[in-house]
């Protein structure tokens, strides 16, 4: 078999897996399609997604959901306010050797898991919040001078609570910006809402079966970063992270009006490899502007912070995305 | 074809020359139109004799077609350009210009991006990637092009009907002084062609008693001398309208400025001239040999198109029934006669 029959039949495979996967997580998660499918995109890019929506819509669910089916290991966090650092990241234990000695021992948190779920991360306090920040970006922790590398694969899903705000500490735009993507969890609809209904009153539990194992999970990583961009298609994402920021020449009327800070180099490097990514799963080799269109939303939403006046005008930082990309003719 | 590669390159090339190719017809579809309204223009406000006019708008298309042309020449798109339209007109999804881009590249992944798009544009026909369009704006050219001929062949038809020499205004400027002509002065050479001598010569006090040879072959010198006695009478009682006195008095420089003097102070330029010179003159000097004036001035200012022949033979009829109907003094009625002399094509 030839290189380029490995690389086929491994794309091959990876649209397999996550159409199996998305199979396996809609026998449990009913609806919400595109956010099942921005939710995997962003585990198979090694991201990290906070998944806003009110209470009882199924976001913990979805998480678990995933890991179940994955065969990974899940670790999930009810952040509160005095949730310290050290029950998150772990810490040193002293414990008795056989010896009859004591020594220190690293006992590991939950942020050593493939998938973490961070409970309503807006409840702990900064100094938690920047305990994820290290193990979010660096993929390790360090306690006590000692660095300790995390699993892969690993992603942090943070969800919080957005009508809730008393008692919260909300992210600091640095934080917000480790996010690969934020995810807005709405209302199902009637038809998803009844079945929702039928498979949670009855006396039939749905059970998730395990889609794909650890080790096909990790030979796939790397694929997605050999999908190849055209330059053209590169400039488009470029010009598009540019156009949000309120003091580029070309900016919009509405990006000068209401934004305050514009999206970071992180932005694009979660776009491009997002639209990698899908470009996978529809059998591309390639990126294409569709796949940019299709992750522009999740990537960049939080990214952006609105002035003051963006907010009292109850502006919001999609609606901005939106118009960005349909004055680039990709509405 | 083995290579993807190549497959690609040619595909593409294929298609920018497409691209090129219908470009240069969109513009086509504006630079034609306004060189036919140019042409007509021109043709309606020069001189220009029907040879001449196929030449100016033969040169006129070709212009147009040249400045249609010249920015698909000057301005060639790259192989990028033309793969990045290939996937906007196919909806390959930025197939063809990513692969354009790595058609060099050795990596699995390129190659099968190369190989994807390979496939993908192996069906591919220029020819229905990139259909002929109209332009923009090709139905308000078209419009204003029909408009423009529509006008052009009113105006020729005028002008034809007016019986002048195809040479623009100064015909349509006859033809409308020939219509507001006054009752009661000779009828100009325009009004003897339209027929509408009559209503001017019915002012005229009496015919003369000459028979209608003798009064055709009277010299209109010799004529106005020898009727001016009998005509005096009338006139002097009063009631005789100015015309009249006016050909008593000057007979030869009345003759000539019924034929052209009047078309003269309205703009007329040669032809009515010389057709004056030629039935009398504007100086009103008698020519001592007519016949000869008449065919030097038929020689100078006749045209000879196909066109004014008809024209020709149309006014000619008219005015000969109108001559054979109404009863006319000698001297208009061989002043008549070498008008359709002097005009003879």
């Amino acid at each position: 078999m030839t290189s380029i029959d490995m690389v086929q039949a491994q794309a091959s495979a990876f649209r397999a897996t996550f159409d199996s996967l998305k199979a396996e997580i809609g026998r449990v998660f009913v609806g919400h399609s595109a956010l099942v499918d921005h939710l995997l995109v962003c585990f198979f890019c090694q991201g990290h997604a906070l998944i806003e929506g009110p209470p009882g819509l199924g976001k913990t669910l979805l998480i678990k959901t995933l890991s179940d089916a994955a065969d990974l290991r899940f670790a999930r966090v009810q952040c509160t306010p005095d949730l310290m650092p050290a029950d998150v990241t772990g810490t040193n234990i002293l414990v008795d050797t056989p010896g009859g000695q004591r020594e220190f021992v690293f006992q590991r948190g939950p942020i050593f898991a493939n998938i973490v779920l961070a409970d309503e991360i807006n409840r702990a306090t900064p100094r938690t919040q920047a305990a994820f920040l290290e193990a979010m970006q660096e993929r390790r922790v360090t306690v006590f001078g000692v660095t300790h590398p995390l699993d892969v694969p690993f992603s942090v899903f943070a969800t919080q609570n957005p009508i809730e705000m008393e008692g919260t500490y909300p992210l600091p735009e640095a934080q917000l910006d480790r996010f690969f993507f934020k995810l807005n969890v709405p209302v199902p609809d009637l038809a998803d809402m009844a079945e929702i209904m039928a498979r949670t009153t009855g006396d039939q539990q749905t059970r998730v079966n395990r889609a794909v194992d650890l080790d096909t999970v990790r030979s796939m990583l790397g694929l997605i970063r050999q999908v190849r961009i055209a330059d053209e298609t590169m400039r488009l994402v470029l010009t598009l992270v540019r156009a949000t920021h309120p003091d580029v020449e070309d900016a919009l009327p509405e990006v000068k009006q209401y934004v305050r800070y514009g999206a970071s180099p992180r932005a694009a490097q979660a776009i491009i490899l997002a639209a990698k990514a899908f470009a996978l799963v529809d059998g591309r080799y390639h990126v294409a502007a569709e796949d940019v269109r299709r992750v522009a939303v999740p990537a960049l939403n939080h990214r952006l912070i609105l002035n003051f006046h963006g907010e009292m005008e109850r502006i919001t930082a999609t609606s901005i995305v939106d118009r960005v990309l349909a004055a680039r003719g990709h509405a | 074809m083995n290579d993807p590669s190549a497959a690609i390159l040619t595909t593409v090339a294929r298609c920018r020359m497409r691209m090129q190719l219908v470009a240069v017809a969109r513009r086509a579809g504006i630079t034609i139109p306004l060189a036919i309204v140019a042409v007509e223009l021109f043709a309606v406000t020069s001189a220009a004799v029907s040879g001449q006019l196929v030449a100016i708008a033969g040169g006129a298309l070709a212009l147009a077609v040249a400045i249609a042309a010249l920015p698909s020449i000057l301005r060639v798109p790259s192989i990028r350009t033309s793969a990045a339209a290939i996937d906007t007109r196919l909806r390959l999804q930025d197939r063809t210009v990513t692969a354009v881009q790595m058609l060099d590249d050795a990596d699995p992944m390129a190659r099968l991006v190369v190989r994807d798009a390979a496939k993908r544009l192996s069906s591919v026909s220029p020819g229905r990637v990139f259909p002929f369009e109209l332009p923009v704006h090709f139905s308000a050219a078209l419009a204003g092009t029909l408009g423009a001929t529509v006008l052009f062949v009113v105006m020729t038809a005028i002008r034809g009907q007016a019986g002048a020499p195809p040479n623009g205004s100064d015909g349509i400027r006859s033809a409308g002084a020939a219509q507001s002509g006054r009752i009661g002065k000779p009828p100009s050479n325009a009004q003897v062609a339209e027929g509408a001598a009559p209503a001017a010569v019915a002012a005229q006090p009496k015919a003369s008693s000459q028979t209608p040879a003798a009064r055709e072959d009277t010299p209109i010198g010799r004529e106005s001398a020898k009727n001016e006695p009998a005509e005096q009478t009338p006139g002097r009682s009063g009631s005789t309208p100015r015309a009249v006195d006016a050909d008593r008095s000057a007979p030869a420089r009345d003759v000539g400025a019924a034929a052209g003097a009047r078309d003269s102070g309205r703009g007329a330029t040669g032809f009515a001239e010389r057709t004056a010179a030629a039935a009398g003159g504007v100086s009103g000097t008698i020519d001592p040999n007519p016949a000869d004036a008449t065919r030097r001035a038929a020689r100078a200012a006749a045209p000879a198109g196909a066109v004014y022949r008809d024209q020709y033979r149309i006014a000619s009829g008219r005015a000969q029934s109108a001559v054979a109907q109404e009863r006319l003094p000698a001297r208009l009625r061989t002043y008549v006669k070498r008008y359709f002399v002097a005009i003879h094509p």
